[in-house]
């Protein structure tokens, strides 16, 4: 083993905590070496220094105020309030899933009750809805409980204006949300009946068009779809 | 070279039966053997907390969190563990948790004398023994300050608490070989931190 190992070794070596093979080695070396040996010295001179720091020592009282601050925490602890901020920092996350879930279902609630006071309005037919309806049919508006954006048509039942066709004026649907529209659009000859659903579920304004006429003015539905 | 000295009666096979004993009466609820572990092991507690953290009070707050935790944990604890190394577990950690909370400052012959540390002392040479004695703990714990956090508790654990290194790698959750490699920077960092006191002293 050669100064530069020793030297490596050598920390370890002056407290016993090598093995026993590599003791041997130091050990060997250490015999040859003066060099070495004056570390060691130096080395052994500075863990005796080390070693001499003590901690202070402490009077009776500081263990005495020691043991009884703990057993107050202790007492504290175990009382409710102990437990139940024992309870909220071990469940938090459970804690905050529920308050969610309270928060959700409230507001959930509150949107339906709220809509509900406001009247519903009918839902826009479906697709389906549309493409099924034979012409001089009469469909009642379906009445569905409204979203928060059919709330908004609520007071104007908005339709699209009439387009003009080879047969005639064919009245068209409402795409979406408010009112419904049923035509029966088809000979010029015979009444062309419009049908608006009002808020007030009980409300539903019907007029006809004779056959023949000028058709109304068409209202332009202004609100953005 | 010095001895090893062991934890415990029964360090090889996990808890000494007398103190499994106050152990099972503690885990039952009983203050009064709760109370008697804590005077057993106090001392040794308030010391270890001293040497980490470099003043009483911090090593009265480590004391007194290290004991608190012992109290909620003791339910797990299993005959077949050491309980010292177990309880050394707890010390260190609630001084590493300090130890980030506040910067530790050691222990100064002035603040010792504030605290009135001295008024008890009778003579002079008295005095001054002590004041020697204050101020050598100081460079220590300045020495001590230096190094970094595990080779410090490390060396607190091996040289000044004369555990061994396969009890210090237990507690610490480290591998032997880990131990001594901190144990030697350690050491080695101290005698440098020494010899460049004494050159200052020097000139």
């Amino acid at each position: 083993m050669d100064c530069r190992k020793v030297e490596d070794k050598i920390w370890l070596y002056a407290e016993g905590d090598l093995e026993a093979a590599q003791i041997r080695k130091v050990r060997s070396h250490l015999d040859a070496c003066q060099s070495c040996r004056k570390l060691l010295d130096a080395v052994l001179e500075s863990q005796g220094w080390l070693k001499s720091f003590k901690s202070p020592d402490f009077d009776e009282t500081v263990y005495r105020a020691i043991r009884r601050e703990t057993m107050t925490r202790i007492k504290k602890d175990r009382s409710f309030g102990g437990f139940l901020q024992r309870w909220v920092k071990d469940n938090w996350k459970q804690g905050a899933a529920c308050t969610a879930a309270v928060f959700a279902l409230f507001l959930t609630l509150h949107v339906r009750l709220f809509s509900g006071n406001h009247g519903g309005s009918s839902a826009a037919p479906s697709n389906k809805e549309q493409t099924g309806q034979k012409l001089g049919q009469v469909t009642p508006a379906p009445f569905s409980e409204s979203s928060a954006s059919a709330q908004k048509r609520v007071a104007r039942p908005h339709f699209r204006s009439a387009k003009p066709t080879r047969r005639g004026l064919d009245v068209g649907r409402v795409a979406e949300g408010g009112a419904a529209l049923a035509s029966n659009a088809g000979a010029i000859e015979r009444p062309l009946r419009i049908e608006i659903q009002t808020s007030d579920p009980n409300v539903r304004i019907i007029w006809f068009v004779p056959g023949g006429s000028k058709p109304a003015p068409p209202v332009e539905d202004k609100d953005t779809m | 070279m010095t001895e090893n000295r062991s934890l415990s009666l029964s360090y090889q096979g996990g808890c000494d039966p007398l103190l499994w004993r106050l152990i099972e009466r503690a885990q039952k609820g009983d203050k009064a053997a709760f109370e008697d572990l804590m005077v057993r092991s106090e001392r040794r507690v308030v010391s270890i907390a001293w040497k980490m953290l470099g003043n009483e009070d911090d090593a009265r707050d480590a004391a007194q969190d290290a004991f608190f935790r012992l109290y909620k944990y003791l339910k797990s604890y299993r005959a077949s563990e050491d309980f010292d190394g177990w309880l050394y577990r707890i010390v260190i950690n609630v001084c590493r948790d300090i130890r980030r909370k506040r910067k530790a400052s050691t222990v100064s012959y002035e603040s010792e004398r504030d605290a009135g540390a001295l008024e008890s002392l009778v003579s002079e040479d008295d005095i001054e023994a002590k004041a020697i004695e204050s101020q050598q703990r100081q460079i220590v714990a300045q020495a001590l300050d230096s190094l970094s956090k595990k080779e410090r508790e490390a060396l607190v654990l091996r040289d000044l608490e004369g555990l061994s290194t396969s009890e210090v790698a237990r507690i610490l959750g480290s591998s032997e070989t880990t131990v001594r490699s901190q144990i030697s920077t350690a050491r080695s960092k101290i005698k440098a931190f020494k010899d460049r006191l004494l050159k200052q002293y020097r000139r």
